[in-house]
């Protein structure tokens, strides 16, 4: 068999053809032979996904780059399903007869013999624009790269005397996918990633404080442009310096004002994990059986967007070729829409959402978030600030967690303030805040203008998997809302 | 069965060849890891097969010092080709950098040539068959269960899984050496419900030994224990008081003190146990001790990915801080010289000179307090030692727990509460490197919403 004649991904096939099939002996009969092999009596789905990882990362340690690393990581994973029996096995040999052991392996590991016809791969899904099919992990380009990171520390040091260390790293990603199911589907993909991460430390009146910021998302090192470097390493000062002040947060239930932005980590934990697929097939989720009702207050939208240009959670196609697209999750406080893969889809007569993801080819893929957020309201987000008499607002996060079966989520700040009369009026250490998720969201009672998603550094994790993910909202004010912090 | 392709020899061919390899291409000093691994893992629930998973892994890892300049790079093709690249790509990023005068391979004197290895690897031969048989008898033992009329329990999963792997290490400086170790694990969890109210919990062994993991009927029962008791949890009044660390999760306190001893932290001055090598830390009953050499411990070893051997010793002892956690480059920071630890801390001991009996006897002596047995999240600090914690567990009244507790935070500075620490119980539990009693702290903030 031979390419596709008239391939409406033409780009991305030819890139993931050149990467992952022609150096390595294989080419497409050998896929649509090997879903042969993995098809057989019962089996609903079986896909092939290959992939093709070379990353590059450059570190700055207390003004100075003085360790490089490159990494390729490439392999294949095979999966077959007869019901929600899923039978999977992966390698990182690439080759013609690793493909053959594959599905040696997983007939072997569903106790039953190998298939002997070929699947022909006939359909491939529309070309996407949601980030260039470009490679960002170029030979000789160190230099380009150093000198960012040397001038994120002149920045940060340069900001104020009492920085006494800024450390950073920039990491450029290319990965190139191909994912072949016995349907005849046929997909690939070639999504570039760009991130740095900086930290700084501070220290006044031998008293030592961090703040970190960082910017990422699926484009070139170009977009890293030196005004948004700046602003992400002035970000990390900031935050440094407020915690240089900070006292003890507060324990207790208080009125919460969350800055827009990663503050969206709030929905990703208390409402997005709950309304994943693979959760409501096992009845696991706490919002099991409630689509249709309502779970929040008017206004309150959630969307889980994986078209959105350039994000780090944006996926032109998902992991198994399906294209990435807009869910509504909860429409003006109504509980609409879950998050699927092929296999939950398939299993609950619902239809697959792009949502189907793997951390690599050796990952099961399952039903994960793309960039999910909160919708803008109608508030000025000074209105909102000014209507607290005594709260906390909290403009940065770092992770959170929930449990589904509950609904418990939490997430942790990493800068806080006190608000007083709705003025700003002391920084706070860190404080976990926790709530329900549906508890949490009948509390919202302002939601702001000023919709942000974070600036391309979410990771999440689920049952031990990690996929970059976009978390956001705008200026919310939550009525009610149990915070930790260790001060009484 | 689990056949892995390559034996050690094979292994250590590999690293040799990538370090050939960087050292055809110029001055330089390298190291490289050659590593397989290969498991299988089955899951199951409420008696349907649910995941069945072999899993094949591989890398090779060249890490090349330039005078200084240090690249890295990394394949997971075995193939020569593959990795000629890799040691071409380290050599390169290491001609790009600034000079790190501490930067470089292990001091040859520290070397551990021929340290004994402890025992790692016992492969269980089990059978594809014969494994999703166990986690279908994982499963049975979890629905099997007896529980209280009212109460109903589900199994969201139910597991095992096997795998063994080699991992060979050498150096310019003349290191070669490899071992090959195993992890077995079974675990189950389950959801209960009762009057619309839900919890779920886990249960796990994890052994080298496939022979030495609990019994399914064990790992069942804790797993059911442990939702059941938690149903019916409330949230408590914001207030200070006493908290019992259940040793199932107070080994996550030790991480955070792991992470402040260690080099990096030391040397970036961003630990809140700063410079803190022969000061009070803990009450002087209090003992951290390290033992890279147990065998079959799940984290032993004899030497750290620079070929350096730990070493049996007391980290902490009587509360005085007597090393840190070092690798070379942290090491030579310092002006000290290399733990041992480039891969982290070996196994853990945290233990007291006077342990206050088992958890019931540690729930007598707090009297009234906060039993936690369950942290969902939170932050630590690791400059300030700001804790806060999602935590769940048991309120105790007149030394016994009376009722299930979710909903809270707990929060304290975790350099007072290590010096705070009032005792650690005898009842000792394990979590990978780390083993540890319950422990028993005063007056911390807990936050709650009745």
């Amino acid at each position: 068999m031979t390419a596709m004649d008239t391939p409406a991904q033409g780009h991305s096939l030819q890139c993931a053809e050149q990467r992952l099939l022609a150096p390595h002996d294989i080419d497409l009969t050998d896929i649509a032979r090997t879903l042969g092999a993995l098809q057989g009596p019962g089996i609903d789905l079986a896909d092939l996904f290959l992939e093709s990882v070379h990353s590059r990362t450059w570190r700055m340690e207390d003004g100075k780059v003085a360790a490089g690393s490159f990494r390729i990581d490439q392999g294949v994973g095979a999966r077959a399903a007869s019901g929600a029996d899923v039978a999977f096995a992966h390698s990182a040999d690439m080759h013609p007869g690793a493909l053959a052991d594959l599905a040696t392996t997983v007939s072997g590991l569903r106790r039953s013999s190998c298939g002997s016809s070929i699947v022909p791969l006939t359909t491939t899904p529309p070309h996407h624009t949601v980030y260039p099919p470009d490679y960002v992990v170029k030979e000789g380009d160190a230099a380009d790269w150093i000198s960012l990171l040397d001038r994120v520390d002149q920045v940060g040091r340069g900001a104020d005397p009492r920085v006494i260390r800024v450390d950073a790293f920039i990491r450029a990603t290319d990965q190139v996918i191909l994912v072949a199911d016995i349907a005849g589907r046929l997909a690939a993909d070639v999504r570039p990633t760009v991130q740095m991460m900086v930290e700084v430390v501070a220290l006044a009146n031998g008293r030592r404080a961090r703040g970190s910021a960082g910017m990422g998302g699926r484009h070139a090192l170009a977009d890293l442009t030196p005004a948004r470097v700046d602003e992400t390493v002035r970000k990390a000062v900031q935050m440094a310096l407020t915690n240089l002040e900070a006292r003890p947060a507060p324990a207790g239930v208080m009125p919460v004002v969350l800055a827009p932005g990663y503050a969206g980590v709030l929905f990703h934990e208390a409402v997005g994990h709950g309304l994943e697929g693979d959760h409501h097939r096992k009845r696991l989720s706490v919002f099991d059986g409630r689509m249709g009702e309502r779970i929040a207050a008017p206004g309150v939208t959630v969307i889980d967007d994986g078209s959105l240009p350039g994000k780090l959670g944006s996926l032109g196609i998902d992991d198994e070729g399906v294209p990435g697209e807009r869910t509504l999750l909860i429409e003006d406080g109504i509980l609409t829409g879950l998050m699927q893969d092929r296999l939950n889809a398939g299993l609950m007569n619902d239809k697959p959402t792009g949502n189907g993801r793997r951390q690599s080819y050796a990952h099961l893929p399952m039903p994960r978030m793309t960039n999910t957020f909160l919708a803008a309201g109608q508030h000025d987000p000074a209105e909102i600030l000014a209507s607290v008499r005594n709260g906390i607002y909290a403009p940065g996060f770092g992770g959170g967690q929930v449990d589904i079966v509950s609904g418990r989520f939490n997430f942790s700040t990493t800068e806080a303030w006190l608000i007083e009369d709705g003025k700003l009026t002391a920084p706070l250490e860190g404080a976990t805040l926790i709530g329900v998720g549906h508890e949490a969201l009948k509390q919202i009672s302002m939601i702001g203008n000023d919709l942000a998603l974070d600036n391309g550094i979410a990771l999440c994790g689920k049952q031990g998997q990690s996929v970059d993910v976009g978390v956001g909202q705008p200026t919310i004010r939550i009525d009610s809302m149990l915070v930790g912090g260790r001060g009484g | 069965m689990i056949n892995l392709r390559l034996n050690e020899e094979r292994l250590r061919a590999l690293a040799s060849l990538a370090v050939d390899q960087a050292l055809a291409l110029g001055d330089v000093a390298v190291s490289a890891t050659a590593r397989i691994g290969g498991g299988m893992r089955f899951t199951v629930a409420q008696g349907t097969a649910d995941k069945a998973l072999r899993d094949l892994t591989q890398s090779v890892v060249v890490t090349v010092y330039q005078q200084g300049r240090m690249g890295t790079a990394s394949t997971s093709s075995l193939e020569e080709t593959a990795i000629r690249r890799a040691a071409a790509e380290a050599v390169a990023t290491s001609g790009r950098v600034a000079v790190d005068p501490d930067a470089g391979l292990a001091d040859p004197a520290t070397l551990a040539h021929d340290t004994p290895l402890p025992e790692l690897a016992s492969p269980s031969g089990l059978s594809v068959a014969e494994l999703s048989a166990l986690a279908f008898e994982m499963d049975a033992a979890a629905c099997g269960c007896a529980i209280l009329p009212g109460i109903a329990t589900r199994v969201a999963e139910a597991g095992v899984a096997s795998s063994d792997g080699r991992v060979a290490l050498a150096t310019s400086a003349g290191f070669c050496r490899s071992f090959s170790f195993s992890n077995h694990g079974l675990w189950a969890m389950v959801k209960a419900e009762k009057d619309g109210q839900s919890a779920i919990d886990v249960a796990q062994s994890t052994e080298r030994r496939f022979q030495s993991l609990d019994s399914v009927e064990m790992v069942a029962q804790k797993a059911v224990e442990r939702a059941v008791a938690q149903l019916g949890a409330r949230s408590l009044a914001t207030q200070r008081a006493s908290i019992l660390f259940d040793a199932r999760i107070a080994s996550a306190l030790l991480g955070d003190v792991v992470g402040a001893l260690g080099g990096v932290a030391q040397f970036r001055r961003t630990s809140l146990f700063q410079d803190s090598l022969g000061t009070q830390i803990a009450p002087d009953h209090i003992d951290l001790l390290e033992d890279p050499f147990l065998p079959f411990g799940l984290a032993s070893g004899a030497y750290d990915r620079e070929g350096v051997a730990g070493q049996q010793r007391a980290v902490i002892e009587a509360g005085v801080v007597r090393g840190y956690f070092l690798d070379s480059r942290a090491a030579r920071r310092l002006s000290m010289r290399s733990t041992g630890n480039a891969d982290g801390p070996w196994n853990l001991r945290f233990i007291s000179r006077a342990p206050a009996g088992d958890r019931a006897a540690l729930c007598a002596r707090m009297g009234r307090g906060l039993l936690v047995t369950q942290f969902n999240g939170g932050a630590t600090d690791p400059v300030t030692g700001n804790w806060t914690r999602a935590a769940g567990g048991f309120w105790v009244e007149d030394g016994v727990p009376t009722f299930p507790v979710s909903g809270i935070t707990v929060g304290g500075n975790l350099r007072d509460m290590i010096g705070g620490i009032v005792t650690i119980g005898s009842d000792l539990y394990r979590q990978g490197a780390f083993q540890t009693g319950s422990i028993l702290i005063h007056d911390l903030q807990i936050g709650g919403a009745p």
